[in-house]
């Protein structure tokens, strides 16, 4: 399969700062790939320089096919760009801002007619075209966002953070208009720091100080970390279960989870150890089983000794 | 191209046109600010405390001196006995000037020689000595050319038989009113701010939303942005030059002799360059304060002093002088001066218009290139 984005070595420095440090990754057509890690990780930086609006310091790019340093133009007619702050005029009304990235894009009266109507649809904005979009609620102002960063119908689309600061029911509705510009055939790459959201994604790379800590499908990487010594303790008294292991110094996490506890335990043969330790302490009904990972106890993991 | 201009021109006016506040403020603010600055920075000087020194002590300096005091610019504050007691006389505040006739005043008129009478005055405000200069000029001027209808008569020249009156107004000013002169300085300083602070600002905003980003995303160049833009603004400034001007002239009586495409050229140059700035400005900083920061100090402030506006350049040390040629002020001022009250036609003012055009093509050219090179 052809490649969307390919990134060789990739860096942006600020100063003696080093934001993005020498990443490399390819990104297939037609995925919907998330860079997800922390504020400050470096996700926005890479997104930026994969557009071509901040200049790497070293390292290349391939973006669509094009190299974003030396042909910065054709890459720029195959993308669209969300950044991560509000990008709409809030000052000018819905129907005015699809008419100004449309104009900016040069889109024809007919084209501009059409998409029109389709952000309106996707947006869910129908009978709100003359509202100013300051007025809009944050949901509704990101989709319509996303419609017109997409009015050009780019093969490429860059989202940083769309859902942050939305609630769970706008977060789905606008990973479904994700869905939907995705069965169009675009490539998407979205930022976010809701690990939850990577279950959307065909493929997540995990970033944390301007590095890839861990890349693949979500899948892939829960069955490559699945052997992390991680377990559950079910008990009826969790808060005293918690208190008693979390000052082991072989145990380094513990939550309380549902009712539950997990801990992460740094030692030989884990089970039977906190066993001995309950058992000490009078600790009587309970059951240890071993914890399949999830991908944010895998980041803990992935990113606690960097 | 031009459909790309327009676009951004339309987004960049409904905008505008829902911040009222802001519009108002470009309109109206200009007009407000030569009122305001009319009538509280009224530089007319009256009531001069004028000492004499007449040492001609005849019909003639009589006559002069009398001519000065006709006038409400100057009151008679004494007589100074001789020359040594002049420097005392004013420094004791007994007068503000000392107007001396010398001994031999009536040969040098009647000997066809321009008479050489001084005034000295109190150099310390130099506005003031400015001002009380432009009346003494204006009285001697008005007292010479009596005397020279006079004098021809006397020789058998019948002026056409005196039926012109030969009476040459005081070369600019007539009236010597200060405001004439304070206008043109007030329009200049007033553009400037205008044009170098508001495309900067909107240009400026954009970047700190993060808007521009998506714009330098899409096919457009920053220069149509930029035209864009500066377009709208333009008209605004044009549109608050006519408001200005219209308002010296109702108001403050200020004439406008000269050639009114000579005005509009000289005004569209200024404009040019002051917008100019504004976006050379807009290309250096990322914040708004950073951009009135910047508009102020190296523009707005500069052309205000350095302009001949407050200060005489004349009486300026001559570095400074030799500073005042970089702002476009100076020229500016210069030339809507030579237009409005002298009726001043290009080839008297070619002098000030081909800096101003200079101006016009260098600033945005310079803006051009950092925009070509490191965008908006
Ligand atoms: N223009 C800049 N100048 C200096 N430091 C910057 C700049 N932009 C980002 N950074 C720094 O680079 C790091 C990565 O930032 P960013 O890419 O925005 O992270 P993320 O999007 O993952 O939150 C942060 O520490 C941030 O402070
Ligand atoms: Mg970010």
């Amino acid at each position: 399969m052809a490649l969307a984005i390919k990134a060789v070595n990739l860096t942006k420095k600020f100063g003696s700062f080093t934001a993005v440090d020498s990443i490399s990754f390819e990104i297939e057509e037609g995925r919907v790939i998330g860079f997800i890690g922390a504020n400050g990780a470096g996700k926005s930086t890479t997104i930026k320089m994969l557009c071509g609006l901040t200049k790497p310091t070293s390292g290349e790019a391939l973006v669509a096919g094009f190299d974003v340093a030396n042909h910065p133009e054709q890459v720029r007619q195959n993308i669209g760009y969300m950044s991560q702050r509000f990008s709409l005029y809030g000052d000018l009304t819905v129907k005015e801002n699809i008419e100004f990235y449309g104009g900016v894009y040069g889109l024809g009266n007919s084209e501009l007619r059409q998409r029109f109507e389709w952000v309106v649809e996707v947006a869910d904005l129908k009978g709100r075209e003359n509202l100013l979009t300051r007025d809009l609620p944050l949901g509704w102002r990101q989709r319509l966002a996303l419609g017109c960063a997409v009015l050009h119908h780019p093969k490429i689309v860059f989202l940083d953070e769309p859902t942050s600061g939305v609630d769970p029911v706008v977060r789905d509705k606008f990973w479904n208009l994700i869905g939907r510009l995705s069965q169009e055939g675009a490539t998407i790459v979205v930022t976010t720091h809701h690990l939850e959201e990577a279950e959307f994604c065909e493929s997540i790379i995990m970033m944390h100080l301007g590095r890839i800590v861990v890349s693949g499908s979500p899948e892939g990487i829960r069955k490559q970390f699945a052997d992390l010594p991680l377990f559950e303790i079910e008990t009826s008294k969790p808060v005293e279960v918690f208190n008693l292991l979390e000052s082991e110094p072989w145990i380094s996490d513990a939550a309380i989870f549902g009712g539950n506890v997990h801990v992460y335990a740094e030692t030989g043969d884990p089970a039977s150890v906190i066993e001995q330790v309950l058992n000490k302490n009078g600790i009587a009904k309970y059951t240890i089983t071993k914890a399949a990972p999830t991908l944010e106890d895998i980041f803990i993991n992935v990113t606690r000794n960097v | 191209m031009f459909e790309n201009i327009l676009t951004i021109y339309q987004k960049e006016y409904r905008q505008l046109k829902r911040d009222k506040l802001s519009l108002t403020a470009i309109i109206l603010v200009p007009t407000m600010m030569l009122l305001l600055y009319g009538y509280a920075l009224n530089f007319d000087v009256k009531h001069v405390k004028l000492g004499v020194l007449d040492e001609s002590n005849t019909k003639q300096s009589r006559e002069l001196t009398q001519k000065f005091f006709s006038t409400e610019y100057f009151d008679f504050a004494g007589v100074v006995p001789k020359e040594s007691a002049i420097n005392k006389f004013i420094q004791d505040g007994k007068g503000a000037a000392v107007l001396v006739i010398p001994r031999n005043y009536v040969k040098k008129i009647l000997l066809d020689k321009s008479e050489n009478v001084q005034v000295l005055l109190d150099g310390s405000n130099s506005n003031t000595a400015t001002i009380i200069m432009g009346y003494v000029d204006g009285i001697l001027q008005n007292y010479s050319a009596d005397l020279t209808v006079k004098y021809m008569n006397q020789k058998g020249f019948p002026i056409l038989g005196g039926a012109i009156d030969f009476r040459p107004r005081v070369y600019y000013n007539p009236g010597l009113k200060s405001m004439m002169y304070l206008v043109p300085g007030l329009v200049a300083f007033i553009l400037m701010i205008l044009t170098t602070i508001v495309p900067t600002i909107s240009i400026v905003r954009e970047k700190e939303r993060g808007t521009i980003e998506h714009i330098m995303l899409a096919p457009v160049n920053p220069f149509q942005v930029i035209i864009g833009k500066a377009l709208l603004y333009f008209i605004l400034s044009l549109g608050a030059t006519v408001m200005v001007l219209v308002t010296s002239v109702v108001l403050f009586n200020v004439p406008v002799r000269g050639n009114i495409l000579l005005l509009a050229f000289t005004i569209i140059l200024f404009l040019i360059a002051g917008l100019g700035i504004g976006i050379l400005i807009s290309t250096l900083v990322s914040t708004q304060q950073q951009g009135y920061l910047f508009a102020s100090t190296l523009s707005n402030l500069p052309n205000m002093i350095l302009s001949g506006f407050i200060y005489p350049i004349s009486s300026m040390p001559i570095w400074l002088q030799g500073l005042t040629y970089f702002f476009p002020g100076r020229f500016f001022i210069a030339a809507l001066r030579g237009i409005l009250l002298k009726g001043a036609g290009f080839t008297d003012i070619y002098d000030q218009i081909l800096p101003l055009l200079f101006f016009a093509i260098a600033i945005p050219a310079l803006a051009s290139w950092r925009l070509s090179r490191k965008g908006i």
